[in-house]
C-alpha cells in the first residue's frame, strides 16, 4: 500500500485537435486538502472527469489505493471512494433531504425497494456526524444554498467517500456559509478524507488548502505546500505572466463630470458628497454593509434617495429609475452579474445590444437598424477582446471573465459619460481580472468618468487614482492612491 | 421524529369536493340518490385511470395530449386481435394485452422525446393527430358493433359490485370498474413511493442532469414513465369499450380535457416534479361531481365547458398560492 490515496501519472487527453491534458501528474495523501487552481480552460475540469470516470484518458495511469487503472468507469470510481460535488450540487428539489442523501447509496447498492425509515436513519447519522442541523423531511427546494451543499456532502459521505472533489464550492455561498464549509472540511480531514478543491479564488485557496497544484494549458505548472506560495506567485503561475499592481496615474485630470451633494438615504448612507473629474478612476471602498452598493444604486436610480443633488456636467439631473439614468448617460455594472447584469440564456449579441435598442430604432415605425446595431456590437466585442464562439451563443457559454466583459460592452455601447462598476472582478480569473483593470484605466483616459466600488483592496489600489473610504454610511476619508498601501487601507476599513 | 398532521393541499381539496357535493345536493335532492352516486362513480373510472397515468408523465415534467388516442388505438388492437383469433375473451387477458399495446405506444413517444431531446408535449400533439386519423385511413370498418365484440367482454356491462333496489322500484348498480381504479391506484402508489425506480421518476422531474449523476439511466426512467402512462390509457379504454359494449373511434377522444383538468386540479405540476395518487383521486372526484351534476341539473353543455375552463385556471392558481404560502411559513 502506497502512502498516497491517489496518484495520477502522465495522464494525457485530447479532444480532436485540442490537447486538454498533457502528461499531467498529481499525488494526494489520505486526509490531504489540495487546491487545484488554474484559469478557465487549463484542464482542471478534464482532469476531474478522468478521476471520476466520465472521460477515458488517452495515455497514463490512475493509481487509487495502490491499484493501477488505465481508465475508470463512473461506478469503479465511486466504488474506489471518489465523490464529486458539482457546482450545482445535482440535488433533487422536489425530494426530501433524507431521500436526496440516500438516493445514490441505494442505487449503488442496487436496492430495489425504498425503505423510508432506514433512509431517514442513515441520513440522520451522517447529518449528525457533519454537525449541521438539517430537517430531514424538508424538501430540498426550501433549503438555502449552503444547506444544499451540506446535503451534497452528506450524500458523498454515505457512499464511503475517501476523496471528495469539490468544484468551485464557494462561488454561490455567503461569507458566513463559507466559514461553515471550512469547518466541515476540517472535520472531514480529521476522518482521513482527502479533498480536492477546485478554485480560482486566491484568498480561499490560501485559507483552506494544504497543498496547491497549479495547471496551465493542460500541463502541471507547479505543485507544493501552501507555505511556498503567496498571491502574486499563484497569479504568476496561473497566468504565466507577472501581475503587477501599480497605481493608476491619470494622463490628465479635466473638468468635473459628476457632482454629488448631500445625498442621504437612511439608514444606508447619509450626507454623501463627492466630485468625479474627467480622466479619473474614483474608488469607493468599504466593508459589506457600509452602504457602498446602496449609494451606487441610488445614483443609478434603482433606489430613491431621501435628499441630495446630482449634477452632471454642471446641470442638475433627476434620476427616476435605471431607464432615466441610461438616458442621462450613467451606466452601472451591478455586483451580481448573473442575476442583475445579464440575460444568461440569451444570445451574446442581444445582451450587448440590450441598452442601445432605442438608439437604433429611431426610424419609421421604430424598425430596428439591425446592421448598424450589429456593427456596434462587433466593434465592442473586438475592442474588449471578448473570447467567444459565435455571437449567437448564449452568454452562459462564456467564462466568468468574458461574461463580465459582455456586461461592460453593453454599457460602453450606450456611450456613457459616467460608468460605475460594482465589484467588477468577482468570480473572474486572474488573467481576465488584469485585462478588465487595463480596460477601466483606458476608458478613464478616453474621458469616461469611472467609479469603481470594491472591497478587493489590491484591485482598488491598482485601478484607482483616488479613493473614498466608506464606513457605516458615511465617507470617513479621501486619499490619493499614491499615499496608500494595502495595510494602511486595511486598517482604515477595520477602524469602525 | 414525530409525524405531525399538517393540512396539505390535498386535504383542502378533499374538503372542497365535499362542499361542492353538498351544495349540489341542496340544489337538487336527486344528487344524493344511490342511482346518481353510483353513476358518478362509474363515470369516474375512465377519467380516473387515465389521469393516474397522466400523473406519472407530469411528475417527470411533461404533458401528453395523446392519452385518449393511445387508449383508442390499444383498445382497438386488442379487440381486433381477439376477433381474429376468434377468442371470446376474458378481462384479465384483455387488460393485459391492451395495457401492453398502450405501453408500447407510450414508449414510442417517450423514446422520441428523450432520444432527440424534443418536448414531450409537442411529440404528443403529433402522435395524437396521427393515431386519431390512422383509424380512418387503415381501418375500413372503424366501428365494432356489439354483436362483433368478444362476447365474454360484454359481461362488463352487467358486472356489478353492489346492487340496491330503490324505493321507486329502480335498481342502482355500482359497476365493478371502480375496483379497477382502486387496483391501479394501489399499484401506482406502491410503485412510485416504495420502489427505487418509482423514486427515480420523481427525481427525473426534479433535475434531469442530476438524475444521471446519481446513477439512474434517464432513458430507462423516461421509457418506464411513458409505459406506465400508455398502459393506463389502454386499460381505461378497454374498460370503456367493454362497458359500452361497442367500439367507435371518437367516443373517448373528447375526454382528454377532463383527464388533464383532473390531473392539474389534483396538484400535478409539470414545473417541479409534483403529483400524488391521492391528489389525482381528489381531482377526478371534483371534476366528475361537477360535470355529472351539472348535466343532472340540465345545465347547457357550453356552460359546463366554461366551468371546466375555470377549474383548470383555478386549480393551477390554487397550487401556486398554496406553495407560496408554504414557503413563507
Amino acid at each position: 500500500m502506497s502512502e498516497y490515496f491517489l496518484e495520477i501519472k502522465n495522464v494525457s487527453k485530447a479532444f480532436q485537435a485540442v490537447q486538454a491534458l498533457d502528461h499531467v501528474n498529481l499525488k494526494l495523501r489520505p486526509g490531504e486538502i489540495k487546491c487545484l487552481a488554474g484559469e478557465n480552460g487549463c484542464g482542471k475540469s478534464t482532469l476531474i472527469k478522468i478521476i471520476s470516470g466520465v472521460y477515458t484518458p488517452d495515455e497514463g495511469e490512475i493509481i487509487i489505493k495502490g491499484k493501477s487503472h488505465k481508465a475508470l468507469t463512473p461506478t469503479e470510481s465511486i466504488a474506489a471512494g471518489v465523490q464529486v460535488i458539482y457546482q450545482d450540487f445535482s440535488l433533487f428539489p422536489n425530494l426530501t433531504v433524507a431521500e436526496n442523501i440516500t438516493m445514490s447509496y441505494n442505487l449503488f447498492h442496487k436496492n430495489k425497494a425504498v425503505n423510508a425509515k432506514r433512509n431517514r436513519e442513515m441520513a440522520a447519522k451522517i447529518v449528525e456526524e457533519i454537525g449541521v442541523p438539517l430537517n430531514l423531511n424538508s424538501e430540498v427546494r426550501t433549503l438555502s444554498v449552503g444547506e444544499k451543499q451540506v446535503v451534497a456532502i452528506c450524500r458523498a459521505l454515505l457512499l464511503d467517500a475517501e476523496l471528495i472533489i469539490m468544484d468551485e464550492p464557494t462561488s454561490a455561498l455567503t461569507s458566513k456559509e463559507v466559514q461553515a464549509l471550512y469547518k466541515i472540511i476540517a472535520g472531514l480531514k480529521k476522518k482521513g478524507i482527502a479533498l480536492i478543491f477546485v478554485s480560482h479564488k486566491l484568498d480561499e485557496v490560501l485559507t483552506i488548502a494544504e497543498t496547491l497544484s497549479i495547471m496551465r494549458d493542460g500541463k502541471n505548472v507547479i505543485d507544493g505546500p501552501k507555505e511556498e506560495f503567496d498571491k502574486e506567485k499563484i497569479s504568476y503561475y496561473m497566468t504565466g505572466r507577472e501581475v503587477v499592481f501599480t497605481p493608476f496615474q491619470p494622463k490628465q485630470i479635466g473638468d468635473v463630470i459628476l457632482r454629488v451633494e448631500n445625498m442621504s438615504l437612511e439608514p444606508h448612507y447619509k450626507d454623501i458628497s463627492f466630485e468625479l473629474r474627467r480622466g479619473e478612476v474614483l474608488g469607493i471602498t468599504g466593508l459589506l454593509g457600509s452602504g457602498r452598493t446602496e449609494l451606487a444604486e441610488s445614483i443609478f436610480g434603482l433606489r430613491k434617495m431621501d435628499s441630495g443633488k446630482i449634477t452632471l456636467f454642471g446641470k442638475e439631473i433627476h434620476i427616476n429609475g435605471g431607464y432615466s439614468a441610461v438616458n442621462a448617460g450613467i451606466g452601472y455594472l451591478p455586483e451580481d452579474r448573473l442575476t442583475q447584469g445579464l440575460f444568461l440564456n440569451v444570445e451574446i449579441e442581444r445582451n450587448i445590444s440590450a441598452g442601445i435598442l432605442r438608439k437604433f430604432s429611431q426610424r419609421l415605425f421604430g424598425v430596428i437598424d439591425k446592421s448598424g446595431m450589429h456593427a456596434e456590437v462587433v466593434h465592442r466585442v473586438e475592442d474588449l477582446g471578448i473570447k467567444l464562439g459565435k455571437l449567437s451563443d448564449p452568454v452562459s457559454s462564456l467564462s466568468g471573465g468574458n461574461q463580465q466583459r459582455v456586461v461592460l460592452a453593453k454599457w460602453l455601447a450606450i456611450h456613457p459619460k459616467v460608468l460605475m462598476l460594482n465589484c467588477p472582478t468577482v468570480g473572474v480569473d486572474v488573467g481576465s481580472k488584469q485585462n478588465i483593470h487595463e480596460t477601466i484605466k483606458r476608458l478613464a483616459n478616453e474621458g469616461i468618468g469611472m467609479i469603481v466600488i470594491s472591497d478587493d483592496l489590491p484591485e482598488i489600489l491598482s485601478v484607482c487614482n483616488r479613493i473614498l473610504v466608506m464606513n457605516k454610511g458615511s465617507f470617513t476619508g479621501e486619499y490619493m492612491t499614491t499615499q496608500l498601501d494595502e495595510n494602511k487601507l486595511q486598517s482604515m476599513l477595520a477602524k469602525a | 421524529m414525530g409525524k405531525r398532521f399538517r393540512l396539505k393541499e390535498v386535504h383542502i381539496k378533499f374538503l372542497l369536493f365535499v362542499v361542492i357535493l353538498v351544495v349540489f345536493a341542496l340544489i337538487q335532492p336527486k344528487v344524493f340518490t344511490a342511482i346518481n352516486l353510483f353513476s358518478m362513480l362509474n363515470d369516474a373510472v375512465f377519467t380516473g385511470i387515465v389521469a393516474l397515468g397522466m400523473m406519472v408523465i407530469m411528475v417527470t415534467g411533461n404533458l401528453d395530449l395523446s392519452s385518449t388516442s393511445i387508449g383508442m388505438m390499444s383498445g382497438y388492437m386488442m379487440l381486433r386481435l381477439f376477433q381474429m383469433l376468434g377468442y371470446a375473451g376474458d378481462f384479465v387477458t384483455a387488460f393485459i394485452v391492451s395495457g401492453i399495446f398502450g405501453a408500447l405506444l407510450g414508449m414510442l413517444s417517450g423514446y422520441l422525446s428523450k432520444k432527440f431531446n424534443l418536448s414531450g408535449f409537442v411529440v404528443s400533439i403529433g402522435m395524437d393527430l396521427i393515431y386519431s386519423s390512422i383509424a380512418f385511413i387503415f381501418i375500413d370498418q372503424p366501428t365494432i358493433k356489439t354483436a362483433e365484440m368478444p362476447q365474454n367482454l360484454l359481461q362488463m356491462r352487467t358486472a356489478s359490485l353492489l346492487t340496491i333496489k330503490t324505493d321507486t322500484g329502480l335498481t342502482a348498480k355500482l359497476n365493478i370498474g371502480i375496483l379497477l381504479v382502486i387496483i391501479v391506484a394501489i399499484i401506482l402508489s406502491i410503485f412510485l413511493n416504495k420502489t427505487q425506480l418509482g423514486r427515480g421518476i420523481y427525481a427525473l422531474g426534479g433535475d434531469k442532469v442530476a438524475v444521471e449523476r446519481v446513477g439512474y439511466n434517464p432513458m430507462k426512467l423516461t421509457l418506464v414513465a411513458y409505459a406506465v402512462f400508455g398502459a393506463c390509457c389502454g386499460i381505461a379504454a378497454t374498460y370503456f369499450y367493454c362497458n359500452t359494449g361497442s367500439f367507435e373511434t371518437g367516443t373517448i377522444t373528447s375526454r382528454g380535457t377532463d383527464v388533464i383538468t383532473a390531473a392539474i386540479f389534483g396538484g400535478c405540476n409539470m414545473k417541479d416534479g409534483k403529483g400524488s395518487v391521492s391528489g389525482i383521486l381528489v381531482g377526478v372526484a371534483i371534476i366528475t361531481v361537477i360535470k355529472s351534476n351539472l348535466i343532472l341539473l340540465g345545465v347547457p353543455a357550453y356552460y359546463i365547458t366554461f366551468v371546466v375552463g375555470l377549474l383548470i385556471l383555478g386549480g393551477v392558481l390554487f397550487s401556486t398560492l398554496a406553495e407560496r404560502r408554504m414557503q413563507k411559513a
